[in-house]
């Protein structure tokens, strides 16, 4: 065990017990994964990507590259977690990824022997030929050897929220910077909102030994929570990254909410997806330690020096027993001390530096370490972990040191992600040995770490200012609050980046398996851009976006070319910061909740009949409601076209689009909309009419009533209601700002019914209250008007037809429309009045050759449709000049024609091509398409409407009907497009 | 006959933590009002002169017992009565000289959503500022809520009422079942 035998943030009273690759361990609250392992002696997390080599814990955080597991089985398995973020839970079940057949002996560690084999660019270059092999072949293989881990594969059970979240200051990390600059921002007042990705506040505070105003940091810490709880309006939200900066002040946040419990508690979200909208944001995200490049630098057992600290502080528990500290700077030199406070061996100290301080020499002898100045490490032995280190002295002897844990201090990076995500490339500072912010999104700052100013002192002044900045910037003023007193020194930013004379291979990108070879390689063919080289070598594109590697590649690229850094340059960052779940961005979007839908009112009667429901868009619409003894669609749907056509039937046209229109100027702007005239309408009438989109192509169709002198009534299909209002907003904002007019949609408010069939006055004159004239005289087809019904609720009535049929459409306020159809079917029950659905509807349409979805296709004229003679030439109106054009005037263009299979046992089928008779299936005879075909019971078999090429003209002729998909062939007669009733006597009455 | 509920066909929600209510606001009759160009002034006149009642600010609405006037957009606005007569034949002798009016009734559906928790819940679906300095008693927005268009009012503290067009009930009500989290009762 390595667990230390006091100390650390963890409740030693508490045991909890978990498993990892089958394997019973038990930890502590307040460890993850790793430290709970380590605990164990267990060093060994998993394998690399590419190599398959043995890979350990590097750092204490979600920076982590080669500690990568899949967590918990079943449908919530998710792989690829940094077991370093992962809060240890009673029955927690991890498992290795990337080895087969298991973690200590992997076949698959082959491919690192075969490593010049897997040079830079591989696959580019490589599954290049033939190209025949590129999706059956080659990307099978890929896909299986590629990725870490697996997904499930099964439903994700959890839910996931979304919550939104304004604030005067967003405060990004709780370290003493941020947590400084909270308090004074929230003490003034100020809405804040205060983001910490662990599950304590703090940062290094947690692991350092510092001191604040005298005290350990742990007594300003908790004073600090107080205050933060004691003020107005301060939040705080801990296991929570913000992983993205967006325009305008918005920010992503994060939440795992139950992460860290075996699973949700009832109604609680996985994790909480939060979009936080702040005027000011101090980013306060702190550094983290990077990587340096020698010989065998992915062994497990070497690690950060400050994770070193992390663990034995935070967590408890010894990294190793006999160390070895690799420095570039002071800051290893901490390590150094905290190892031997925790009577751990120091066997060496290797600094880059070759001047070492009285102190750090006095340090280094306390604790019996031998001290290498001007040195460095060139490769590491053990299998699978370290057990020992080769050293070069500055003189350049080798030495072979054994050791079993290698802290290693190259270095920090300032997290400046989230100031680069809005396209700013963070900018080299050469004091600092650090990539800064460059320039910063609007309204926010940088402080502490994330600055480049690592000594709590400066990160707890920042902060205090900065937050003290924000506040009075939005309004909150006061005066100004002392700054806590801390103790640590500035420190000098260490930057070891490639130690040369390696032996073996020296890693600049741990999870994706990229050398300083690669580098190399990617230099010598020519990519030397940084951007270049991250994509040919996929440096920095893994996971962890090259948390701690990024910087040792862009200093490689820099030797080789021999630039500076500041000319090298970096790449810039995107979010999210961090691996956001897919199912947290869908939050309650998903199955049933993806979107919304619509019910009409007359749903619920509907659903009481058996209806069998069809979305149309957001709307479900009864598609047919099928009686007892009928098997087969086709039977429900030609019983209700045939109850119809010889009785009377109900349909439910609720969902199409009503807009009502109000004012003098009224009839202008339908003229102005519609091919045809409108204003001339007289009140009580309604009309037909097409519109055109600004390109002269028909955008949709429907019926205009005339009310009242200045109040109309304009009817949309289904699919368009909502672009016509907005085509209508902008003809009357943009276009004529001038007309006295105004229109609101009232889809909503109207239930509205469809009574069809010779017998449908019959019905409607039970359903309307006694007293309503609607003989034929008195209201005759294309009559609108209202009356009362259901005992003086005022209806809309229109005598309007797209069956065919003599047909009412009658309109009650939403709430009726349920007693409204009830009344219908009650009335109707001498005439066995029928419900029909939406395919019986497309049928008769169909067999009335009125053109629909199938033809309203956006790629079509009113000429095309043959609608040619609605095309006023007496005024203007939308998309008539376009219309005019030579190429949509031509008579070859395909245009609206009715199909008659010549053998009627043969069935029809949309999307058949159209050919000559005995001319070859290829495109240059292809002379149009079949847009709508029905089984038409009137006439006993299948009909089409198509698109014929000089269609008009072609009447009487046979044509090929061409279908490979369905494997169709057949020969049709080519007839005008209304099959029943052409001269419309039926509708009349 | 009986007026059916937008919401007749919702699941009532019974939770074990009770942190608000939601309950359908109905016989609502409501007018869409927009003034004629130039004429915001008469009509706000003639409100008053009527009904004691004029026109609200942007982003605002303003109620007297059973009468309320809620802003839409410009020199458009919502007059509502809490009543199953028709509103119109009341409001076209004042009005109709300056606005034109256009029923609404029955096109949206409406929720009062009320409790300690009501302003916690509805930050997860909407995305505007409800925080009392940002939005208060009087307060109106038409905003989003789970893809759904979505006018809001603030009534008193912690009371709001949300409409939504009238077919979108139904998802309106499961939108708030799953903000809720398990605090909010619903019916």
């Amino acid at each position: 065990m390595s667990r230390l035998p006091s100390g650390g943030l963890i409740d030693r009273a508490t045991r909890l017990a978990f498993s990892f690759d089958g394997k019973p361990f038990s930890g502590h609250p307040g460890d993850t994964l790793a430290s709970a392992l380590l605990a164990h002696d267990e060093k060994l997390f998993g394998r690399s990507f590419k190599y398959h080599r043995p890979r350990g814990v590097l750092s204490a955080g979600p920076e982590e590259p080669n500690a990568l597991v899949a967590l918990r089985s079943g449908a919530r398995r998710e792989p690829n977690i940094a077991a370093t973020t992962i809060e240890l839970f009673d029955g927690l079940e991890a498992t290795s990824q990337n080895r087969y057949p298991s973690l200590r002996f992997d076949l698959l560690a082959v491919n690192s022997l075969l490593s010049p084999l897997f040079p830079a660019g591989f696959y580019y270059k490589t599954f290049m030929w033939p190209a025949s092999f590129w999706e059956k072949v080659y990307e099978p293989i890929i896909r299986r050897a590629a990725g870490m881990g697996r997904a499930s594969g099964e439903a994700d059970p959890d839910a996931y929220a979304r919550e939104n979240l304004f604030c005067d200051v967003l405060v990004i990390g709780a370290g003493p910077a941020g947590l400084a600059a909270a308090l004074a921002a929230g003490r003034r007042g100020a809405r804040v909102v205060l983001c910490e990705s662990d599950p304590l506040p703090g940062g290094r505070l947690l692991a350092d030994p510092v001191e604040i105003e005298g005290q350990p940091a742990a007594y300003w810490l908790e004073s600090v929570k107080t205050a933060l709880h004691d003020c107005a309006d301060v939040k705080l939200l801990t296991r929570t990254t913000v992983f993205g900066s967006y325009d305008h002040g918005t920010y992503a946040a994060l939440e795992r909410v139950a992460d860290h419990k075996r699973q949700p508690s009832p109604h609680e979200p996985r994790q909480r997806y939060w979009r936080i909208v702040a005027k000011r944001a101090i980013l306060a995200a702190g550094a983290i330690e990077r990587l340096a490049v020698f010989g065998g630098n992915d062994r497990p057992g070497v690690m950060l020096s400050g994770a070193v600290r992390t663990y034995l502080n935070r967590f408890a528990v010894a990294p190793g027993q006999s160390a070895i500290v690799l420095t570039g700077g002071d800051d290893g030199w901490l390590t150094v001390a905290e190892l031997r406070r925790h009577h751990i061996g120091v066997a060496a100290i290797i600094d880059r530096r070759s001047e070492i301080s009285d102190a750090h020499t006095q340090l280094a002898a306390r604790a019996g370490a031998r001290v290498f100045a001007g040195a460095g490490v060139v490769g590491t032995q053990g299998a699978p972990v370290l057990s020992s280190v080769d050293v070069v002295d500055s003189a350049g002897e080798r030495w072979r040191m054994p050791a079993d844990l290698l802290a290693v201090s190259g270095g920090w990076t300032p997290s400046v992600h989230l100031a680069s995500h809005l396209g700013a490339k963070p900018v080299w500072d050469e004091s600092r040995a650090a990539f800064l912010a460059g320039k910063l999104p609007p309204g926010m700052v940088v402080v502490g770490a994330a600055a480049g100013n690592f000594a709590t002192a400066s990160c707890l002044a920042e902060g205090t200012r900065a937050g003290e900045a924000a506040a009075e910037d939005t309004g909150f003023s006061g005066p100004a609050a002392a700054v806590p007193v801390s103790d640590d020194a500035t420190a000098e930013n260490a930057k070891i980046w490639i130690i040369p004379g390696a032996r073996q291979k020296a890693f600049v990108d741990l999870q994706h398996d990229v050398t300083d070879k690669d580098i190399a390689l990617a230099h010598r063919e020519g990519f030397v851009s940084v951007e270049h080289l991250k994509r040919y070598t996929t440096h920095g594109m893994a996971t962890d976006q090259g948390k701690t590697g990024g910087v040792a590649g862009m200093a490689a690229m820099a030797a080789l070319t021999g630039k500076s850094m500041a000319a090298t340059g970096t790449t810039m960052f995107r979010p999210p910061f961090t691996p956001v779940a897919i199912g947290a961005f869908a939050g309650h979007h998903r199955g049933r909740d993806f979107r919304p839908y619509r019910l009409t009112p007359g749903h619920r009667w509907a659903q009481e009949q058996g209806a069998v429901w069809i979305e149309t868009g957001p709307w479900l619409r009864a598609q047919w409601f099928p009686q007892a003894g009928e098997t087969d669609w086709l039977q429900s749907v030609s019983r209700e076209v045939v109850a119809v056509r010889s009785g009377v039937g109900v349909c439910d046209v609720s969902t199409l689009g009503k807009i009502e229109i109000v004012g003098p100027d009224a009839g202008a702007l339908l003229d102005l909309l519609y091919t045809s005239t409108f204003s001339t309408l007289p009140v009580g009438r309604t009309r037909y009419g097409v519109m055109l989109r600004e390109d002269g192509f028909v955008f949709d169709d429907g019926t205009t009533a005339r009310l009242a002198p200045d109040r109309w009534v304009m009817t949309t299909t289904t699919a368009n209601a909502p672009r016509v209002l907005q085509h209508m907003e902008f003809v009357h904002q943009v276009l004529r700002p001038d007309f006295h007019v105004a229109f609101v949609s009232v889809t909503d408010r109207w239930a509205q019914f469809a009574i069809a069939g010779p017998q449908s006055r019959e019905v409607l004159a039970e359903v309307l209250d006694p007293g309503a004239d609607i003989s034929d005289r008195a209201f005759s087809f294309m009559a609108c008007g209202t009356f009362d019904a259901l005992g003086g609720v005022g209806a809309r009535l229109f005598r309007i037809s797209f069956s065919g049929e003599r047909a009412y459409e009658i309109g009650v306020p939403a709430a009726h429309g349920d007693a409204l159809l009830r009344r219908i079917m009650a009335a109707g029950t001498a005439q066995n009045i029928v419900p029909y659905g939406l395919e019986a509807l497309g049928v008769m349409r169909i067999e009335k050759g009125h053109p629909a979805g199938g033809e309203l296709n956006g790629q079509t004229t009113a000429r095309d449709l043959g609608m040619a003679k609605l095309l006023s030439s007496k005024k203007d109106f939308v998309g008539r000049a376009l219309a005019q054009r030579p190429a949509l005037l031509d008579p070859q263009r395909p245009t609206l024609v009715g199909l008659r299979p010549l053998d009627r046992s043969a069935r029809l089928r949309a999307g058949a091509h159209l050919l000559p008779p005995g001319a070859a299936a290829r495109i240059e005879n292809d002379e149009g398409f079949v847009s709508s075909v029905a089984f038409s019971p009137s006439l006993g078999h299948w009909i089409g409407l198509a698109l014929l090429a000089n269609g008009p003209a072609r009447h009487g002729e046979q044509i090929r009907v061409y279908d490979p998909v369905r494997n169709s062939d057949l020969l049709a007669e080519v007839v005008a497009p209304c099959f029943i009733d052409p001269d419309g006597a039926r509708l009349r009455g | 006959m009986a007026d059916l509920s937008a919401f007749a066909d919702c699941k009532p929600v019974v939770p074990a933590h009770e942190g608000a209510r939601a309950v359908a606001v109905e016989k609502l009759a409501t007018v869409s009002v927009t003034a004629w160009p130039g004429q915001r002034a008469a009509v706000s006149e003639a409100l008053q002169a009527a009904f004691g009642l004029g026109l609200p600010a942007p982003g605002r609405f303003v109620q007297a017992g059973v009468l309320a006037v809620v802003w839409l957009g410009p020199d458009h606005f919502a007059v509502q009565r809490e009543d199953t007569a028709e509103l119109l034949p009341d409001l076209a002798p004042v009005l109709g000289a300056f606005a034109a009016l256009i029923d609404v009734t029955d096109a949206r559906a409406v929720l009062r959503l009320s409790g300690p928790q009501a302003r916690g819940i509805l930050a997860a679906l909407l995305p505007i500022d409800l925080h009392p300095r940002a939005f208060g008693p009087g307060h109106a927005a038409t905003t989003v809520a789970a893809h759904l268009t979505v006018q809001v009012r603030q009534i008193e503290a912690d009371t709001y009422d949300l409409a939504v067009s009238r077919s979108f009930a139904g998802s309106l009500w499961r939108a708030l079942e799953l903000a809720g989290e398990g605090r909010l009762r619903l019916g």
